[in-house]
């Protein structure tokens, strides 16, 4: 690739929240401020192309909802095709050449798609015909074989129902009558392959913590077969289906530590081949070419960086020019036209949440396309490295510290970030704003896959079994106490703070090792164990199950649990305790909260609490964060006695930030 | 002869069905249970429209419960009831007798009420934005219950004292009555 034209368009950007909040008192606050240019949403997203790649279509954030857009390569134009404030929209697609079918979410939270059928004369836009099509309902494939169809699921009251939409038709309800529903006489299945003209084949079920059921179908007038009943915790995740072969793509880690690209055999019901297997790693997903027929590429997580195996010729060798032409290890062919002509790529690593970029595969040239946070680029964010430790009982640890952009000239004080689950989830060194304030404010940030976490294989994560408070605590201290040896931060200034299953830790951690801890915040954090059971009355028999394996039985080991309970041990906290919560919280209710606070009170310790009441599991405001970021970064600055906030800019020279002179006058 | 069965199983179903709903009890500070009697804390969070009466199905075949005058937030309710397993059953939205309602068929929203106690298993979360958007849970918030009994009933909690009789054990009241102020 040697020529670099750029044809598409540049776009600046003047955003500012118009929401109305309640005045506190650090409103004006620099951290607040500084949360309101890092938390702010991504400005463009969901970039696609029509089949024929004459079209690209992008989503812009407005104040208010958002709007679609056209860009008209042909005629190098850029039109607004639907402007939606009422409405937020979820997902569109490309039908065909000129037709989209939109899903949309109101303001009572009900889901409906939509058709967009375009009109063009002489390649210009003439008009735009919009019409509803169903309500509570999905796309489930745009089956590219077939012109003017698409396989849609609408979610009723007890079971979903898959239907083969003719948008070309005028009338959709009657396509919606009992015999067209295709899944009628199926087995209750949540997800469905279909073959190429569209009839389903595969029917599964992949409950969290329960057993994956998969049923197959040979044709339409035989009846469904199961062919897979899943093992414990073992994971069988089918991806594409070969009706020549009467064949499963599917991933797992069947008899494997590691999840694997295997071909199985539905006549025989065996695993016949291995197509791809990342040694000492699992591949957490595949993504399908557009044709649907054949995988782009696996995904998998190295080091902390997102890695994509190609699987397709045209997207391994765009992806490796990419990088060799963009010095970068971080780009990626994530999407194309139907034809190949038009290849979407998108450029993103820990310092950036995401570039857009075009490659016209005829004309052979590469365009900027989407900046997604472009005024990012005013601050100067911290890079992450990966650090390997080793816990209590010689377990390797990986872990990602992020260091501030002054960590030579300051030697940076330490928030340690414990991950939320804690099983089958981990951190990644991708982007991620919450790290990045608080490298940009100068803090580094350690946050460690402890045992438990995904993407090390099936051991390592039942490694993690009934260690809360125990094993998976010892690794994150394994991770504090290796990036002090290594002199990388300041190891008398280290607080820890996380959410949910983080939160818990954080106190436990502090509750564990008051030496190695300044300060200790808890958010959305689980601080009873036994109290996770009385509040899931709702949660399926397989969930409770899975919980009383991987947590422990309140009904058999209630001592056990509240040995490792931050409201059993809280006389034993030595730092000061911040504690956020939402009151609308479903999965850690606000009993865990207003229990925290309540025996803080009573042992007389030093606390500071956030209680937000329209707030849920993990903040879904934006001015939630600009309030609990503003107000952690002043707990942070007290405990960890640090200079007033001052965010380093890209303009900054080395003497306008906190010296190490500035840091030790506090001390 | 089946005429007069008939009238007789009408009367006896009409007895049954007019003593079926006890209502709310207010009980003075000092009131003092009857033998096999226990005291039941109902606790009910209500966001978005309040419900006008909830029914509960008590341990015999006709010792409903039922409470009403519900308002936004946090509704607490101590009666003294006979012992056994209390199931909240139904939750009208309106004052109509022949109102539609509700059905809670979930079989783990149940207080057991223990002699000579005050039980507590949970708050009823009713969550009522609108007939589509009509949600209900039940979460054990025993801090709250323990703060609301030691607000308003200190006498009937030092004699019976709040205990929590949910579907899994939860040591946490017993840690708040060792806790200095209570010992």
């Amino acid at each position: 690739m040697n020529k670099f034209a750029s044809f598409g368009i540049f776009i600046f950007l003047v955003f500012s929240s118009a929401f109305k909040i309640a005045r506190a008192d650090h409103i004006d606050s620099t951290a607040y401020q500084h949360a309101k240019d890092i938390f702010q949403s991504s400005l463009y997203y969901s970039i696609d192309s029509n089949p024929e790649g004459s079209l690209i279509t992008y989503l812009e954030r407005l104040e208010e909802g958002q709007r679609l857009m056209l860009l008209n390569l042909q005629e190098d134009s850029l039109q607004i095709l639907l402007n939606d404030q009422a409405a937020e929209i979820n997902h569109y697609n490309w039908i065909d050449n000129d037709t989209i079918v939109i899903n949309r979410t109101n303001s009572n939270f009900q889901q409906s798609l939509s058709q967009l059928s375009l009109n063009f004369i002489d390649n210009q836009l003439s008009n735009i015909y919009q019409r509803p099509l169903i309500d509570n309902a999905i796309v489930v494939d745009t089956l590219p074989y077939r012109e003017d169809r698409v396989l849609v699921k609408q979610f009723l009251e007890k079971k979903s129902y898959l239907y083969n939409l003719n948008l070309s038709a005028r009338n959709i309800s009657g396509q919606l009558r009992n015999r067209y529903k295709l899944n009628r006489l199926a087995p209750n299945a949540e997800h469905w392959l279909s073959d190429t003209s569209g009839k389903l084949r595969i029917g599964f079920s992949s409950p969290r913590h329960g057993a994956t059921m998969v049923w197959f179908r040979p044709d339409e007038s035989k009846r469904w077969e199961l062919i897979w009943k899943g093992r414990k915790h073992s994971t069988f995740r089918p991806i594409l289906f070969d009706d020549d072969k009467d064949q499963l793509m599917v991933l797992s880690n069947h008899e494997r530590d590691f999840v694997e690209l295997l071909n199985f055999d539905i006549a025989s019901q065996s695993f016949t081949e291995v197509l791809l297997k990342i040694p000492g790693y699992d591949i957490e997903s595949v993504e399908l070419n557009k044709k649907r027929d054949s995988i782009l590429f696996a995904s998998y997580t190295q080091d902390g960086n997102h890695r994509r195996h190609y699987m397709n010729e045209l997207g391994d060798f765009l992806s490796e020019s990419l990088k060799r032409d963009l010095n970068t290890p971080n780009i990626w062919v994530v999407d194309s036209s139907l034809n190949d002509k038009i290849v979407i790529a998108l450029k993103r690593d820990g310092k950036n949440p995401g570039i857009f970029y075009l490659f016209d595969t005829r004309k052979w040239e590469l365009t900027e396309f989407a900046d997604t946070q472009p005024w990012l680029s005013q601050f100067q964010l911290g890079d992450t490295q990966a650090i390997s430790s080793n816990s209590s009982d010689g377990l390797t640890i990986e872990s990602y510290l992020t260091l501030p952009a002054n960590y030579k000239e300051v030697k940076a004080p330490l928030i340690v970030m414990p991950h939320g689950g804690p099983i089958s989830v981990r951190s990644s060194a991708d982007y991620d704003p919450h790290v990045q304030f608080l490298a940009s404010l100068g803090y580094a940030v350690l946050r460690p896959n402890f045992r438990g976490s995904s993407g090390y294989g099936r051991k390592f994560i039942e490694a993690g079994k009934q260690q809360w408070g125990k094993l998976i605590e010892d690794d994150i201290e394994s991770a504090v106490r290796e990036v002090i040896h290594q002199g990388l931060v300041d190891g008398d200034k280290v607080c820890i703070y996380g959410s949910s299953y983080g939160g818990y830790s954080a106190l436990m951690s502090a509750i564990r090792s008051p030496e190695l801890f300044k300060c200790a915040a808890s958010y959305v954090g689980v601080t009873d164990i036994s109290l996770m059971y009385n509040n899931d009355a709702n949660n399926s028999e397989s969930i409770l199950k899975w919980r009383k394996d991987f947590v422990g039985d309140p009904q058999q080991q209630q001592e056990e649990l509240a040995k490792h309970s931050p409201v059993y041990l809280a006389e034993k906290l030595q730092v000061p305790v911040f504690l956020a919560q939402g009151e609308l919280d479903r999965v850690v209710d606000k009993e865990h909260f207003y229990r925290m606070r309540y025996v803080l009170e009573e042992h007389g310790k030093e606390a500071q609490y956030l209680l937000l009441p329209e707030e849920v599991h993990g903040f879904s405001r934006l001015q939630s964060y600009y309030e609990l970021y503003s107000q952690l970064d002043s707990f942070f600055r007290k405990h960890l006695n640090l200079p007033a906030a001052n965010p380093l800019t890209a303009e900054q020279k080395p003497d306008d930030q906190p010296s190490a002179e500035d840091y030790e006058s506090l001390n | 002869m089946i005429s007069l069965c008939k009238t007789i199983f009408s009367l006896a179903l009409l007895g049954a069905v007019v003593s079926s709903e006890l209502k709310a009890q207010q009980l003075t500070p000092d009131a003092t249970l009857k033998s096999g009697y226990g005291y039941l804390l109902l606790a009910v969070e209500s966001l978005g429209t309040p419900p006008k009466k909830i029914l509960l199905k008590g341990p015999k075949v006709f010792s409903s419960l039922s409470i009403d005058k519900l308002q936004a937030g946090n509704n607490y309710r101590l009666l003294a009831v006979p012992a056994g397993r209390y199931y909240y059953s139904q939750v009208y939205s309106d004052e109509e007798k022949n109102s539609a309602y509700w059905e809670i068929l979930n079989f783990d929203y149940y207080i057991d009420v223990q002699e000579n106690r005050t039980s507590y298993a949970g708050h009823l979360i009713s969550e009522m934005y609108s007939d589509q958007h009509t949600d209900f849970n039940f979460r054990n918030r025993s801090s709250q219950a323990f703060k609301h009994i030691q607000d308003c009933c200190q006498l009937i909690s030092k004699k019976y004292p709040l205990i929590f009789t949910g579907s899994y054990p939860d040591p946490f009241l017993d840690l708040l009555v060792e806790s200095p102020e209570d010992r």
